[in-house]
C-alpha cells in the first residue's frame, strides 16, 4: 500500500513538471542575444519589414571594452506579418533572439497613416513582450534609421531612445506617455484620442551608422523628441509640436515638473526682460458639461514652482512682486492653453485632451447619446483655463542683481 | 580472568603475594603500573597505582608522607590501623574502602592509589588522579568580540567546574554515566533540577544508559546517538553543540539539558530548535538592535548561502526575463564565450570550492597560505582571465560560501552545504519551479523535525508541553 502510494506521488510530481518549465525550455545566455529595440516598417516585397537591434553583449561590457566593434548589430526581415519576419530573423542570425528586453518600439509614419491595429495584436498577445514597452512613432525617416544611430555612450539605441523619452516627459513634459498598454487604453476608450510619441532625426544616419560617427564632438545624427503623433482611430492624422504637446499633457494632468517662459512687456516671445518659472507639483482637474448642444469645458491648473530667471528689474521684496508674477505666469498659461486647445480643434478636430472621456467617466447617461458626434461638438467647445500657481521660493537671489540708483 | 583468584575477597585475600600475583595476572607486563612494598604502622602493606595517572610528586606529598606519620608507638590491631588511616591521616584526599578485588582493579584504571595491608580484608583506595590537560584558551569556534573568552577543554572536570562556577545554584546537578564498553569514557548530564522537562530528562537518561558502542572520543557519536533518535529523516542537525561555557549556561537556564563527555571540548544541548543554530552568545552582549540585527542578518545570509546558486542558474538560463535589462547585458557579455552551460560551471566553482575548504581545513597549519595563494589567485583570477569560467559566476560562488560559514554553529552550515547541490540540480533540470519545489521540500522536513519531542521550529509557534511525549 505504501509504495503504491509513494508510486503515485512520483507519477503526480513527473506529471507537474512536465507541464512545467523543463529542461527542454532552458536557453543559454551565450547562446541566445538580446534585442533591444524593433522597428515596424512597410516592406518593400512584402507587407512588413521589421527590423531588429540585437545586442553584441560582448562590447558593452565596461570591463573587457570589446574588440572595438559596434554595441549592437541591425537585422532586418521582411515578412507578410509581424510573427513571420521575427521568426525569420534567424536567416540571417545565428542565435535565439530574447525578446522580452525590448526598449522601444518604433512605427513608420507610412505604416501609422495606415493604421495601427491590424498588427498591434502580436505584441500585445505575446507574452514576452512587456506591457511598459514604449511605442513611438517615427516622423521623416524610415523606422529603421532610428535603430541606426550609434551614440557616443556606446549603449545601444533602444536603451538610449527609451531613457530620453522618460527623462524629457519628467522634466518638461513635452512628449505623451506612450506605453503599449496607453494604446490599448486609448484605443477602448470613449472620447479619448490616442497620442503617442513621435520623434525624429536631425543630421546624416548614413555617416551615423559607422561607429566613426561617435568619435566627433557632434554626433553626425540625433534622434531627438518631436511631439505627439495624433491618431484617429489608429490611423495617424498628423503631429502635434512639443509646446502644444506638453499643453495637452498638462490638460490632463501627466505633466508633474516642466518650465514656463514667459515673454517680456512687448508681447512677442522674442521681446527682452522674460521671466522663467519651474514649476513642479502640477495638477490639473477638468470638468465638463453641456451647455445646450455646446459643450462647456473647465480646466483647473494648480503648481508649485520657484523662480528661475528675471531679466528685468521687479521687486521681490514684497509679497506683491510674487502675486505679480504668478499672475503673469497664469495669463500665459492661459493663453498658451487656450491656443493649443483651438489649434488642436481646428487642426484635427478630434479630441485628444481626454474631456470627452472624463465627461464620459463621470456623466455617463449624458455622454452616452452624443459618443458618436464628440469630437464635432469638441470643435465647438469653449473652452475656459482657470489657473492658480504658487511661487514658493526665488532661489539663491531675491532680486536681480543691479546696481541702485542713488538721488531722485 | 576467570581463574579463582578473581573472586578473592575477604579473609582470603590476605597476603601481599597473592595480591601481586592477581595484580600481574590482571595488568600483565604494563610498565605503567607502580606495585610499591609500604610500611603501615607495624605491618607491611603494597601501595600500587599507575604512573599514566597520577604524578610521582602528588603520590610523594599526599600520600607516602601521610604513611610515614602513620606510625604508632604502641601497637595496635590492623583494623584500628586502617581506620586511623581512613580518618585521620587521609581524610582531607577523596577515599572509598573496598573488599572487591575487580572494583579495586577499576579503581586503578581510573586513577586512584590502592593501599593493601598485609592480611587485613579491607582495601583503601585514593583518588590521586592529576591529568595533564590543556588549560582553559579560548574558543577556536564560535568567536565573539564582546564576552567571555573561555572555552571548554578535553576535561571533564574543567568543564564541569567552568559551569558550575557560572551557577552558584544549588539546583545545578551534575550526572554520571559511563559510555563505551571498551573505554569507559565519562559522560556527565547536567541540568538545573525544577527547570527541565521530566520526559525529556527520562529519554536523556534512557539513551545515556542504553548505549551499546565500544568507545567514545568525542562527543559527536553522542550527537549523531541522540539524531538518530529522531522519526524519519532529519535533514537538519537536531543536537547544539558548543564550546563555550556561556553559550551552554544560557542554554541551561532555557531549560535545556547539556552533556559532557570527557576528552571532547564540545558540549552538546538537548533539545535543540532551529532559531538555536543562529543565536552567538554575543547578541545577548550588546545593544539589543545591534544582536537582533546580527540575527537577521545570519538568517538572510543562510538563505542566500542556499538559494544564490540555484537562483542564478534557474534566472539566467530559464528565465531572462525577470532580469533588468542592463544587468542582463553585463551578465550575457560577461558569458560570451564561456564553453559551459551555467549550471555546469557554478557546479564546477562549487566543487573547487569545496575541496579548497577540505584542504585548507586538513593541512597542516605551515602550509595554510599555500591554499589561499592557490585558491584565490590561480583559481580565481586565472579561471576567469583563461575563459573558463565568468566573473559573475565568481561573485556568485563566493558570496554563497561566505553566506555559509555565517551561522555561528559549524556543523550547521556544513549540513546546509549539501542542500545547496540539490537546489542546483534541481533548478537547473527544471527552472524556478524546482528551485521552489526544492524550497517547499525543505520547509516541509523543517516543520517536521522535533528534537526530544520540541518541534524544531518551536520560535514560530509556542513551546506547547503537551506536544512533548
Amino acid at each position: 500500500m505504501k509504495t503504491c502510494r509513494v508510486f503515485l506521488v512520483l507519477i503526480l510530481c513527473t506529471a507537474v513538471v512536465l507541464g512545467g518549465t523543463g529542461c527542454w525550455d532552458q536557453t543559454e545566455l551565450n547562446k541566445a542575444s538580446m534585442v533591444t529595440g524593433m522597428a515596424l516598417e512597410p516592406g518593400d516585397n512584402m507587407k512588413y519589414k521589421v527590423t531588429f537591434e540585437i545586442v553584441n553583449a560582448l562590447e558593452t561590457d565596461p570591463n573587457k571594452g570589446g574588440k572595438g566593434g559596434t554595441p549592437t548589430v541591425i537585422f532586418s526581415k521582411e515578412g507578410n506579418s509581424i510573427a513571420e519576419a521575427t521568426q525569420r530573423i534567424n536567416e540571417n542570425l545565428e542565435r535565439m533572439i530574447l525578446i522580452s528586453h525590448f526598449r522601444v518600439i518604433i512605427i513608420d509614419e507610412r505604416l501609422a497613416r495606415k493604421g495601427i491595429n491590424q498588427f498591434m495584436d502580436v505584441l500585445q498577445r505575446n507574452r514576452y513582450v512587456r506591457e511598459d514597452v514604449i511605442v513611438l512613432v517615427g516622423k521623416g525617416a524610415p523606422a529603421s534609421d532610428f535603430l541606426k544611430t550609434v551614440y557616443a555612450r556606446g549603449l545601444y539605441a533602444g536603451y538610449k531612445i527609451q531613457t530620453q523619452v522618460e527623462t524629457y516627459r519628467k522634466v518638461y513634459g513635452g512628449v505623451p506617455r506612450s506605453h503599449l498598454f496607453d494604446i490599448a487604453q486609448a484605443l477602448l476608450t470613449e472620447g479619448r484620442g490616442l497620442l503617442l510619441g513621435a520623434i525624429t532625426i536631425s543630421g546624416d544616419v548614413e555617416k551615423s551608422e559607422s561607429l566613426d560617427a561617435i568619435k566627433t564632438i557632434s554626433p553626425a545624427a540625433v534622434v531627438k523628441m518631436a511631439g505627439a503623433a495624433v491618431f484617429r482611430g489608429d490611423k495617424l492624422i498628423g503631429y502635434l509640436s512639443n509646446e502644444h504637446t506638453r499643453m495637452v499633457m498638462l490638460a490632463g494632468d501627466y505633466v508633474n515638473n516642466t518650465l514656463f517662459a514667459i515673454p517680456g512687456p512687448g508681447g512677442k516671445q522674442t521681446s527682452p526682460g522674460g521671466i522663467d518659472v519651474q514649476f513642479y507639483h502640477m495638477h490639473a482637474h477638468m470638468h465638463v458639461k453641456m451647455n445646450g448642444d455646446k459643450p462647456k469645458i473647465v480646466v483647473n491648473i494648480q503648481g508649485d514652482g520657484k523662480i528661475t530667471s528675471i531679466d528685468r528689474n521687479m521687486k521681490l521684496t514684497t509679497i506683491k512682486g510674487y502675486e505679480t508674477i504668478e499672475q503673469m505666469t497664469s495669463n500665459y498659461v492661459n493663453e498658451q492653453m487656450q491656443e493649443t486647445v483651438s489649434y488642436v480643434q481646428k487642426k484635427f478636430g478630434l479630441d485628444v485632451f481626454g474631456f470627452g472621456q472624463h465627461y464620459y467617466r463621470y456623466h455617463f447617461r449624458k455622454f452616452k447619446p452624443i459618443a458618436k458626434e464628440w469630437n464635432s461638438l469638441f470643435t465647438r467647445a469653449d473652452v475656459e483655463v482657470k489657473s492658480n500657481f504658487t511661487l514658493r521660493r526665488p532661489d539663491l537671489k531675491t532680486q536681480k542683481v543691479e546696481k541702485e540708483q542713488i538721488g531722485p | 580472568m576467570s581463574t579463582e583468584e578473581q573472586s578473592l575477597t575477604g579473609e582470603q585475600m590476605n597476603s601481599l603475594e597473592k595480591v601481586k600475583k592477581q595484580l600481574k595476572q590482571v595488568f600483565g607486563e604494563t610498565t605503567d603500573l607502580a606495585v610499591e612494598p609500604v610500611d603501615v604502622g607495624q605491618y607491611k602493606g603494597l601501595m600500587c597505582y599507575l604512573t599514566t595517572m597520577t604524578n610521582s610528586a602528588f603520590i610523594m606529598e599526599h600520600v607516602v608522607k601521610k604513611l610515614a606519620m602513620s606510625e604508632h608507638k604502641e601497637p595496635i590491631s590492623k583494623e584500628e590501623t586502617f581506620q586511623q588511616l581512613e580518618i585521620s591521616a587521609y581524610s582531607g584526599l577523596s577515599h572509598q574502602t573496598l573488599q572487591n578485588i575487580d572494583d579495586v582493579m577499576f579503581k586503578i584504571v581510573l586513577g586512584n592509589a590502592a593501599i593493601f595491608i598485609e592480611g587485613c580484608a579491607q582495601v583503601l583506595v585514593l583518588d590521586v588522579r592529576t591529568l595533564n590537560s590543556r588549560s582553559i584558551e579560548e574558543p577556536s569556534t564560535q568567536n565573539v568580540v564582546r564576552g567571555p573568552k573561555e572555552g571548554f577543554t578535553e576535561s571533564a572536570d574543567t568543564n564541569m567546574s567552568l559551569i558550575r562556577r557560572r551557577f552558584n545554584n544549588v539546583k545545578l546537578r551534575f550526572e554520571k554515566y559511563e559510555l563505551g564498553y571498551l573505554t569507559h569514557t565519562a559522560v556527565y548530564m547536567a541540568y538545573l533540577d525544577g527547570e527541565v522537562d521530566e520526559e525529556i530528562l527520562k529519554q536523556v537518561r534512557e539513551t545515556l544508559s542504553s548505549s551499546h558502542i565500544d568507545s567514545l572520543f568525542d562527543s559527536g557519536r553522542i550527537e549523531e546517538m541522540f539524531h538518530s533518535k529522531g522519526k524519519g529523516i532529519q535533514l537538519f542537525p537536531t543536537v547544539y553543540s558548543s564550546e563555550r561555557p556561556d553559550a551552554v549556561c544560557s542554554c541551561m537556564i532555557n531549560k535545556r539539558i547539556a552533556i559532557i563527555v570527557d576528552g571532547s571540548p564540545f558540549v552538546l544541548i538537548v533539545p535543540t530548535i532551529f532559531p538555536d543554530f543562529f543565536q552567538s552568545p554575543e547578541d545577548e552582549y550588546q545593544w539589543v538592535v545591534i544582536g537582533v540585527f546580527s540575527r537577521w542578518l545570519r538568517y538572510f545570509a543562510f538563505v542566500l548561502s542556499l538559494i544564490v546558486p540555484a537562483l542564478y542558474i534557474a534566472v539566467t538560463s530559464y528565465h531572462q526575463e525577470l532580469i533588468p535589462s542592463v544587468l542582463l547585458t553585463s551578465i550575457a557579455a560577461q558569458r560570451e564565450g564561456i564553453p559551459f552551460p551555467a549550471s555546469i560551471e557554478i557546479l564546477l566553482m562549487e566543487i573547487t570550492f569545496e575541496i579548497l575548504r577540505e584542504a585548507g581545513t586538513r593541512m597542516p597549519r605551515l602550509v595554510g597560505p599555500t591554499i589561499s595563494i592557490v585558491g584565490a589567485l590561480v583559481l580565481g583570477e586565472a579561471t576567469v582571465q583563461a575563459g573558463v569560467v565568468s566573473n559573475i559566476n565568481v561573485i556568485v560562488v563566493s558570496l554563497t560560501a561566505i553566506s555559509g560559514f555565517v551561522a555561528p554553529i559549524y556543523t550547521f552550515g556544513s549540513k546546509v552545504r549539501f542542500f545547496r547541490f540539490g537546489l542546483i540540480l534541481l533548478s537547473s533540470l527544471i527552472g524556478l519551479y524546482g528551485l521552489v519545489l526544492g524550497c517547499c521540500l525543505l520547509m516541509v522536513q523543517l516543520t517536521r523535525i522535533e528534537s526530544f519531542g520540541v518541534p524544531y521550529m518551536s520560535l514560530f509557534s509556542r513551546w506547547d508541553k503537551r506536544r512533548v511525549t
